[in-house]
């Protein structure tokens, strides 16, 4: 079995998705830990969300992250530096995130669209992935195996669809 | 990444979140969950129909999706 990856940090948005998804172990076997903010385990109340990732927590495989001061600062100036440009602005739970990855280069974990395009338009040295990103990469690991199928699957079990440019992209990689 | 791409993605989100929601069970909500997600499928911005409804992430986010609305991203 290849190596895990190094760390990630999970937000609300990609929790609550993840955790309806039938594949969603993959995660932990992917990262040695997915590291969940107190601000995100605050909001996390309905199963399968809350169950999994007390599961998670009780594991191992989760870690509880403490916000910092210095973390906190980080995600209010990106908060603020996300105002007036072309994406949607980062609110306060997904700015943690982003701030957690930049200082410890963790992978951020996001189906926020402001988080995840934030990278691209701040300029960001900080790796974020949606749902697609971790399935692809679990399929490149060998951990899914089909992985159009897979990606199909994500989006039937948590009603969330990729785009065209996702799709043409996979579809691509499948038959390279 | 350009403005350009962005404004792509955000036109094919909100196509995809109009063409599917479920409309019948919208405009039969209470008024401030019909205006939330009334919101989402305009912007996809699920934090301020959060804000618009009164609720918590999750319940907003259940609400989507019992609303048939997909997150496109």
């Amino acid at each position: 079995m290849s190596q895990a990856l190094r760390e990630a940090i999970a937000d609300t948005s990609f929790i609550v998705d993840w955790a309806r998804y039938g594949k969603r172990s993959v995660l932990t076997e992917l990262f040695e830990v997915v590291h969940v903010p107190e601000s995100v385990l605050r909001e996390l109340k309905l199963p399968p969300a809350v169950d999994w990732v007390a599961e998670c927590l009780a594991s191992g495989a989760f870690a509880l992250f403490t916000e910092t001061p210095e973390v906190e600062a980080e995600a209010r100036r990106l908060m603020a530096a996300s105002r007036g440009r072309p994406l949607r602005r980062i609110d306060y739970p997904e700015a943690v995130c982003l701030a957690a990855g930049l200082r410890f280069g963790y992978v951020v974990l996001t189906e926020n669209s402001g988080a995840y395009f934030a990278p691209r338009v701040l300029g960001l040295g900080v790796t974020v992935w949606r749902a697609f990103e971790v399935i692809v990469e679990a399929w490149r690991r060998g951990l899914i195996g089909d992985l159009l199928g897979e990606l199909r699957r994500y989006e039937e079990e948590t009603l969330h669809l990729f785009r065209r440019r996702d799709w043409e992209y996979a579809w691509g990689l499948t038959r390279s | 990444m350009g403005a350009d791409e962005i404004l792509e993605w955000e036109e094919e989100a909100r196509k995809l979140r109009r063409e599917r929601a479920d409309w019948e069970f919208i405009e039969k909500l209470p008024p401030k969950l019909k205006a939330a997600l009334k919101y989402y499928i305009e912007t996809g911005d699920v934090r301020l129909a959060q804000q618009i409804a009164g609720v918590d992430y999750e319940d907003l986010r259940e609400l989507i999706r019992r609303a048939r609305v997909p997150v496109v991203l």
